[in-house]
């Protein structure tokens, strides 16, 4: 379809246009309501997202490897981010008061908010103090996170993404499916549709038909430009909040992050708890990890360290600085000792360009802001397991994530113990619970759990543990295996043959093979035999 | 108790009845360590370094001295049509009017209309004049970075933050003895202002996007074209 319009973009339509892309934003939001398994059998379906999303992990994946061409430079730098980060979290809660102490010296005012709403209630009552009726956005995913806009929109405030890919996303109505790339899944000829028929100048006249990129970007550029010269506040995230000196740094390319940041009277940023680091000597290399491991890139055009509003003589910056410090579930991943790592992150998304299932099924279809292994570890402890929890399933613990980890997260292993968490029965001990010290359970903890696969899973462990169990298992495994092409099998086994092939046992088990052959029933021969083979 | 306070009663909490040992270990680690292992480049590539990682960021380095880049910026800005040029109010602004007086009585007998306004800004700016009718803006740098081709500029009163900003043009002085390996080596040589200026900046090219179809643009939002003047002699 959207070829049709390139080829022949003199008889578009633009009536239709439109009408075309209001129908493709309900069918995203209707799909965006229901169930995982859904949304990835249709991200699946669709051959144009799957390309998308192709090219991009393949780009983004050559661009890391070349900017990191010393592997074992590249591990000593992990050593040292993993270190940084670990050292961070160790001193969290002392860092954060230092922090808010040198922000508040500098004369950047400091907020604390512990869920979504009250983050969004306090953004709102400083706009409103401020009579801020217009607000320009920078990059940032912890506004997505307590989805901000809605709440203000909801208010009467105008909230206008200003980083390329986020503007595009919110003309077409959709959430950003990569956290660092939030247009990925689309290409260039639905981004030609999108502004022509949505895109509006400053002079209020439609956006020309065009695929050129650069005169795309030119014609959102002029009309974001327009948008910073008049907006009454900005609103950012944070990369980097340094605690010794009060600073906030703003990693980014396109100029918008400086622009929301410098350009409004009113600067607001907002940032998750786990961002601060203690002292500037940690920032770069931070910084190189950050940049390389997201876009290959040795450094990002703007380096942003903000460590106050603009002081008396000064030409130009914001009168007033806010800094909102987000919890929203991340002190309960402090509190436990095996999830801790997931507040490591410094949300360059390299573990979703090297994940092997979010490459096919792109980021949408995890239905969460945060998409790929960070955002299975990240989501369900946010916002609970019993509505995130079949996300965990989309992963093959193939453990690319881990690998590509610049601050050696060990994802494959958070998705493992929440996939146990999500299945293991809820504390009892209610003392544990309300107890301050105890560790937390994770939100949701046991909701994935199902008497019928707790009993399989209890027979499993039963029939492993006792050798006469297994041996009857086994003989009835191998004497029954036409059983397994009966109907009745066809039938139970259909979730997983749908889309593999019928598992078949074999005529005999190893078991009566080896005795076949002769070797010894005793365990120390089995392993001296198996040594032996392997070598 | 207010929100800040059960936050951090919630992680003062659990810190101190985490046991884990091997994270005191990385934490007195942390200080010791000096970035072993992550390559640092040696004194004689810094130059190199610099000017071809600016290059491969789309930017223009001109290489020249103390006396003549106010000459051969004005000769620049002439050629690509620039009429309008803001500074901020210190020594480099105030050498490069006087160049660009000199360099305009010199061609006024030719090309009469091809004289740039150039000014100091020590005024708050008025924004709509900065968007639209200013062409190019003048910055200097207080160090290089070799290792990611970065400029450091540290805002303040002689050094508006729009400047390097808003404008299509951005130009950016340094001098060469200011570079150094990385941004690492800076930070660790305490280079950084122990009071930090409300914004200070490292600009590694132009502004740019790659977020339709990874396709690289230049001038996303902020400026278009880049010019480092690197000052060889100084």
């Amino acid at each position: 379809m959207s070829q049709k319009i390139a080829s022949d973009s003199m008889h578009i339509n633009i009536e239709q246009l439109q009408q075309e892309l209001n129908v493709e934003q309900r069918e995203f939001n209707e799909l965006q309501q229901r169930h995982f398994k859904v949304r990835a059998k249709m991200a699946l379906e669709n051959e144009a997202l799957r390309k998308s999303f192709r090219g991009a992990s393949d780009f983004l994946m050559g661009k890391r490897k070349a900017v990191f061409p010393d592997e074992s430079a590249l591990s000593a730098l992990r050593d040292r981010g993993e270190a940084i980060r670990q050292h961070s979290l160790a001193n969290l809660p002392e860092l954060l008061e230092r922090l808010e102490k040198n922000l508040t010296a500098n004369g950047i005012q400091v907020h604390w908010a512990e869920t979504a709403d009250e983050a969004c209630t306090i953004i709102h009552d400083i706009l409103t103090a401020n009579n801020a009726r217009t607000v320009v956005k920078g990059k940032s995913m912890v506004t997505e996170e307590i989805e901000l806009n809605h709440f203000l929109e909801a208010r009467g405030i105008e909230c206008l993404e200003s980083d390329m890919g986020e503007y595009l996303v919110q003309l077409a109505g959709e959430t950003p499916s990569h956290i660092i790339m939030p247009a990925i899944h689309k290409n260039k000829a639905q981004i030609a549709r999108l502004m022509h028929a949505r895109a509006q100048t400053s002079d209020g006249s439609q956006v020309p038909y065009t695929e050129d990129v650069d005169e795309l970007i030119g014609n959102a550029r002029a009309i974001l430009r327009d948008k910073f010269m008049r907006a009454d506040a900005g609103i950012s995230g944070v990369n980097m909040a340094v605690a010794n000196s009060g600073t906030l740094c703003l990693v980014e390319n396109e100029g918008n992050g400086r622009m929301t940041t410098t350009m409004p009277k009113l600067h607001i940023a907002v940032t998750g708890i786990e961002k601060v680091v203690e002292d500037f000597s940690h920032v770069p290399e931070l910084l190189t990890l950050l940049t390389r491991s997201a876009t290959g890139q040795k450094i990002s055009t703007y380096f942003n360290m903000i460590s106050g509003p603009k002081k008396a003589g000064e030409l130009d910056g914001p009168e007033q600085v806010h800094l909102v410090l987000v919890d929203n579930g991340r002190s309960r991943i402090f509190s436990h000792p095996v999830l801790k790592p997931t507040l490591q992150c410094i949300r360059c998304g390299a573990c979703m360009n090297h994940c092997p299932v979010y490459a096919r099924v792109g980021g949408h279809a995890y239905g969460s802001t945060y998409p790929g292994p960070i955002g299975q570890v990240v989501t369900p402890q946010i916002a609970g397991l019993e509505k995130h929890g079949d996300m965990l399933s989309a992963c093959s613990l193939n453990g690319a994530c881990g690998e590509a980890c610049p601050v050696r997260i060990p994802l494959p292993e958070l998705i493992r113990e929440l996939r146990a968490e999500a299945v293991s029965p809820q504390f009892t001990d209610a003392a544990a619970v309300t107890d301050a010290t105890a560790v937390q359970e994770v939100m949701g903890r046991g909701a994935k759990r199902t008497l019928g696969e707790s009993l399989i899973w209890r027979g499993w462990a039963l029939t492993h543990r006792f050798a006469p169990l297994y041996r009857i298992m086994t003989t009835a495994m191998t004497r029954g295996r036409g059983l397994f092409r009966s109907k009745a099998a066809a039938v139970l086994l259909s979730p997983w043959t749908d889309s593999r092939s019928t598992p078949q046992p074999a005529r005999r088990s190893l078991h009566e093979l080896a005795k076949a052959r002769g070797v010894a029933d005793q365990y120390q021969n089995n392993t001296a035999d198996k040594r032996g083979d392997n070598a | 108790m207010n929100s800040r306070e059960r936050i951090l009663q919630r992680l003062y909490a659990s810190q101190a009845s985490a046991q884990n040992p091997e994270q005191t270990s990385q934490t007195t680690g942390i200080q010791a360590e000096h970035a072993a292992g992550w390559t640092q480049l040696a004194q004689s590539e810094w130059l190199a370094s610099f000017k071809q990682n600016l290059l491969d960021n789309h930017a223009e380095v001109i290489e020249t001295t103390t006396a003549n880049w106010a000459g051969e910026l004005a000769q620049q800005l002439t050629a690509r049509g620039v009429k309008r040029l803001l500074s901020g109010e210190h020594k480099q602004g105030r050498v490069l009017l006087n160049a660009l007086a000199q360099f305009a009585e010199h061609q006024a007998a030719e090309q009469p209309s091809a004289a740039i306004d150039v000014q100091l800004v020590t005024t708050a700016l008025s924004k709509e004049e900065l968007f639209t009718a200013v062409d190019a803006g003048f910055s200097v740098a207080s160090a290089g970075l070799a290792e990611t081709g970065s400029l450091l500029v540290e805002t303040g009163p002689q050094e508006p933050r729009a400047l390097s900003l808003v404008p299509p043009l951005n130009i950016i002085l340094l001098n060469a003895s200011a570079i150094t390996a990385s941004f690492l080596t800076l930070v660790q040589a305490q280079k950084l202002p122990a009071h930090m200026p409300t914004n200070v900046l490292l600009i590694s090219g132009p502004s740019k996007t790659a977020d339709i179809q990874q396709t690289l643009a230049y001038g996303a939002h902020g400026p278009k074209e880049l010019i480092v003047l690197l000052l060889t002699d100084a």
